[in-house]
């Protein structure tokens, strides 16, 4: 059964806000053993043991390692390197802390069955501060039974149709993000963004994931098709290639890239670091996961019930820091589809095994991350003939909380891959219409961030760092709204406007270079028209108005020139150049005065005329206040304060 | 709430207050000595335990004692220039008395404090050269030869040229700023101890073959030398 055959109800987003059913998961993926030690140990990992730099005694660490036949390898590559490289970082203000901390965490490697045994064992040696399982990590598209099913087994027609009018998210807000706005700005296609996606297997031979796409660079892709299906459908969201068929990416002239979590070595936060490491500030990292919580201990009871979103977990979270902090990369990250509350003070409970200096990252009193949590929400109603309830209300599957910064459609999204919207034997030419989750809702954001920094970078202007990328996704944008069972207090946040924040950032009134002839351009033709009539109405007026005032000039100088000629009839001015009295009274030299103040007038009105004069929404006094200003405002309430005073004591002397 | 305290030409102390509230330090408020000395109301209680403060500032703002939670202390001096009408005898002990009453304040308010005053400094002890050097030695820092004659400023015998200078800021035992070795660092650290400085910065003259030689210290510290580290360090210390 295609999926596209689904009646009009909607699990999670339904109005009764539906939570996932238990549907077993069908991703495979690993637990991963990781270990931290403490700092000062200096600890060495060597082929089949450990050594340590600082004279520690490692025997019980390598002991244990041998009789369960374990392996330990730094998560974050070699620890030498890893120094080595906060040592040089340091000299970078961005830098210094995070970097050396990472030389601390170790992945075991070892059986799964041994894993929590193993775990216990390690939290007991001398060596290690912390010692935690992580829980086996997802791709965090919504599971229900009808999302699981086979691709339509029609074979696709010889041309896939153009299916963008079914990516109504691409539209202009509230109900979209406006991106067909952000296309008719210079750079709004994502030119010059790099983006890389961390999750399981992608198929970047699908006719639609053709253009300006570098394939997997790092890990091993998995076999499983679900997994494959995923990362096709999230790269399409942003990546989609510009063309008259299929779908189109929200920043189609992006860079996209792919790093696996699978494969020898591999982890998901060596997966991070490794993204970062290939990626420069202001590119762009998306994390495709999430994984089971505290709720249930870290089980996956089926339903993706209480899964979280990746940075809970201290190596990923040290990733996200690099990435963020050190690397200035943008990381965008789905929330998670546990129907969980950040704000739950589960949160705050530090979990066994976990490092006594950790803190809930949800908490946004506690250390950041740094990176874009992405919620979801229910697209408008009636969106493919479906309703999940009101438009940017929170979807029942969706995580929520303080920490949640935008939210992205988690219902309805069109994209490459699954086959329910075009299906047949061949998997390139598969299409669906209903990509969910906050696997769905995050390639959104990450598409909204690479057209701002394509135009930035075309403008010539500092592209968002992953503080201002995170700050403008919050204030900008279409409000959340509340649904029964799902107010907007339990915060996912806006959806991504991107006239806005393009507005926002200086953008908006940037050249249109785009040739393409779609009705949005159409439509911007017309604005260009009416304008212009406008515009010519306006230099009507003015011109009428100008033949008044040489009329008047005209009359003003005659009647002067007569007074003149009555007051000194045999006296006449002399007079070079320009000056406009003239050189004599006759009827000719008047006319030619005449002419000169015209021009004169002319001049004054148009010295500047409209397409030059200067953009004031978004001059400097738009800007976030440099240290300067501080500074002054500071010097002006220590002036005022001191004057105050002054006057207060000359009240007093005088009461005296 | 927590406080910035800095002059309005202390743009290190600008920057971090700009970096502190992006970290999510709200509200976060920055007052000037001189918004602090001519205030419009002052009342410092004592009791047994505690103090109670209220500040009544100028431009309408109340730094109440009981909302603060933690304190970026870079106060040098209280501004006296409202007192110059009065006799120098009448002035002296007025600014005695105000001195007295801003490190009574700053002694007792509560939450984390950056740095604590004491009575050699408002905002940390100011200390002589031959102090600092004396320190730097006791916390395994290389320390030049001092050498003092007379009451002038001693000299320190270090050879500057080929030499260059380095700068790291102690924050709460975390090291920043310059790349230095561990046992710099760890120094550092030790001296910050040492002199009970959490918020310290530390000159070196890094010797062409690499060593780090201490030349000063100072509890004020450009703290941008840090940069995003040392301000997450900066909002985790007061937020605690």
């Amino acid at each position: 059964m295609a999926v596209k055959k689904r009646t009009t109800k909607g699990a999670g987003g339904g109005p009764a806000g539906r939570r996932p059913t238990n549907v077993p998961s069908r991703f495979e993926s690993e637990r991963e053993l990781i270990v931290i030690t403490k700092s000062d140990a200096g600890l060495r990992s060597l082929r089949s043991e450990v050594a340590s730099t600082a004279g520690a005694n490692v025997t019980s660490l390598n002991s244990l390692l041998q009789s369960s036949g374990a392996t330990m390898t730094p998560v974050f590559g070699n620890e030498d390197r890893v120094a080595r490289f906060a040592t040089a970082a340091a000299e970078d203000p961005y830098a210094a802390a995070s970097t050396s901390d990472m030389t601390s965490f170790y992945r075991v490697e070892a059986a799964d069955e041994q894993l929590d045994k193993l775990a216990e064992k390690m939290l007991n040696l001398a060596l290690v501060e912390a010692a935690y399982v992580k829980p086996k990590p997802e791709p965090p598209v919504l599971i229900e039974e009808d999302a699981i099913a086979p691709p339509d087994t029609q074979e696709a027609p010889p041309v896939t149709p153009n299916f963008t009018a079914r990516q109504l998210y691409l539209d202009a807000a509230p109900g979209g993000i406006d991106a067909r706005f952000a296309w008719t700005r210079n750079g709004g296609k994502g030119q010059g963004a790099r983006i890389i996606d961390i999750e399981g297997a992608w198929r970047f031979s699908h006719e639609d994931l053709t253009q300006n796409q570098g394939g997997v660079v790092g890990g091993t892709q998995s076999a499983d098709l679900g997994w494959r299906n995923h990362g096709t459908a999230v790269t399409g969201e942003f990546g989609g290639d510009d063309n008259a068929f299929g779908i189109t990416g929200i920043c189609p002239l992006a860079n996209v890239r792919a790093i696996s979590i699978f494969g020898a070595g591999q982890s998901t936060a060596k997966a991070i670091t490794d993204a970062a490491n290939a990626l420069s500030a202001g590119d762009i990292i998306l994390i495709e996961l999430h994984a089971p919580g505290p709720r249930h201990n870290f089980q996956n009871i089926g339903g993706q019930l209480g899964f979280i979103a990746m940075e809970f977990w201290p190596d990923n979270f040290a990733a996200i820091v690099y990435a963020t902090s050190v690397k200035g990369v943008i990381v965008v990250e789905a929330a998670g589809n546990g129907a969980e509350n950040f704000d739950d003070p589960l949160y705050n409970n530090r979990p066994a095994g976990f490092p006594a200096s950790w803190k809930n990252p949800f908490n946004l009193a506690n250390p950041q991350s740094g990176a874009v949590i992405v919620g979801a929400g229910a697209p408008p109603p009636g969106t493919h003939g479906r309703n999940h309830g009101a438009d940017r209300s929170r979807l029942g599957f969706s995580n929520f909380g303080a920490r949640v910064d935008v939210q992205g459609w988690g219902r309805e999204v069109t994209t490459a891959a699954y086959g329910d919207l075009q299906g047949g034997s061949n998997e390139d030419l598969w299409y669906t219409d209903t990509f969910s989750g906050t696997s769905s809702a995050s390639p959104i954001v990450v598409g909204a961030v690479g057209c701002m920094q394509g135009a930035l970078r075309a403008a010539n202007k500092t592209l968002l760092t992953p503080a201002t990328a995170r700050n403008i996704l919050r204030t900008t944008g279409s409000p959340q709204q509340d649904e029964p069972g799902r107010p907007a207090t339990q915060r996912i946040g806006n959806r991504p406007n991107l006239r806005q924040a393009f507005q926002q950032l200086g953008l908006s009134k940037t050249i249109i270079k785009d040739t393409h002839k779609d009705k949005l351009e159409k439509l911007e033709i017309k604005e260009k028209n009416e304008k212009l009539e406008k515009h010519e109405k306006i230099e009507i007026k003015e011109r009428k108005e100008k033949i008044e005032i040489k009329e008047r000039i005209k009359d003003k100088i005659e009647i002067k020139e007569r007074i003149k000629e009555f007051k000194e009839p045999k006296e006449i001015f002399e007079s070079g150049g320009r000056d406009i009295r003239g050189t004599s009274a006759s009827e000719g030299d008047l006319e030619s005065r005449v002419s000169q103040l015209e021009q004169t007038v002319g001049e004054l009105t148009h010295f500047i005329s409209g397409d030059l004069r200067p953009d004031l929404q978004s001059s400097a006094l738009n800007q976030e206040d440099d240290l300067a200003s501080i500074s002054q405002q500071l010097q002006q309430q220590a002036d005022d304060a001191k004057a105050m005073k002054d006057d207060k004591d000359i009240e007093k002397l005088r009461e005296s | 709430m927590w406080l910035v305290l800095c002059s309005a030409n202390d743009y290190s102390a600008l920057w971090a207050a700009r970096g502190l509230k992006s970290c999510g330090l709200l509200p976060l408020e920055i007052v000037s000595p001189e918004s602090l000395a001519y205030n419009l109301r002052f009342d410092h209680r004592i009791i047994t335990s505690e103090t109670d403060t209220k500040i009544a500032l100028a431009d309408g703002r109340v730094i109440d004692s009981a909302t603060v939670c933690g304190t970026l202390n870079r106060l040098q001096l209280v501004p006296f220039k409202h007192l110059r009408g009065a006799s120098q005898t009448d002035r002296q002990y007025a600014e005695q008395e105000i001195y007295s009453l801003f490190l009574s304040w700053l002694y007792g308010l509560q939450g984390v404090m950056l740095n604590r005053p004491t009575p050699q400094g408002l905002c940390g002890a100011w200390r002589h050269l031959s102090e600092w050097v004396w320190l730097a030695t006791k916390a395994g820092l290389s320390t030049p030869g001092y050498k003092q004659s007379g009451y002038k400023t001693g000299s320190l015998s270090v050879n500057k040229s080929n030499s260059r200078l380095q700068s790291l800021v102690v924050v709460n035992d975390n090291c920043f700023g310059a790349s230095a070795s561990l046992d710099v660092k760890d120094g550092c650290v030790r001296l910050s101890k040492l002199c009970s400085t959490p918020l310290l910065g530390i000159d070196f003259q890094v010797a062409p073959k690499g060593e780090w030689i201490f030349t000063n210290a100072t509890p004020m510290p450009d703290l941008t030398l840090g940069g995003a580290l040392l301000l997450r360090a900066l909002a985790n210390g007061l937020r605690q």
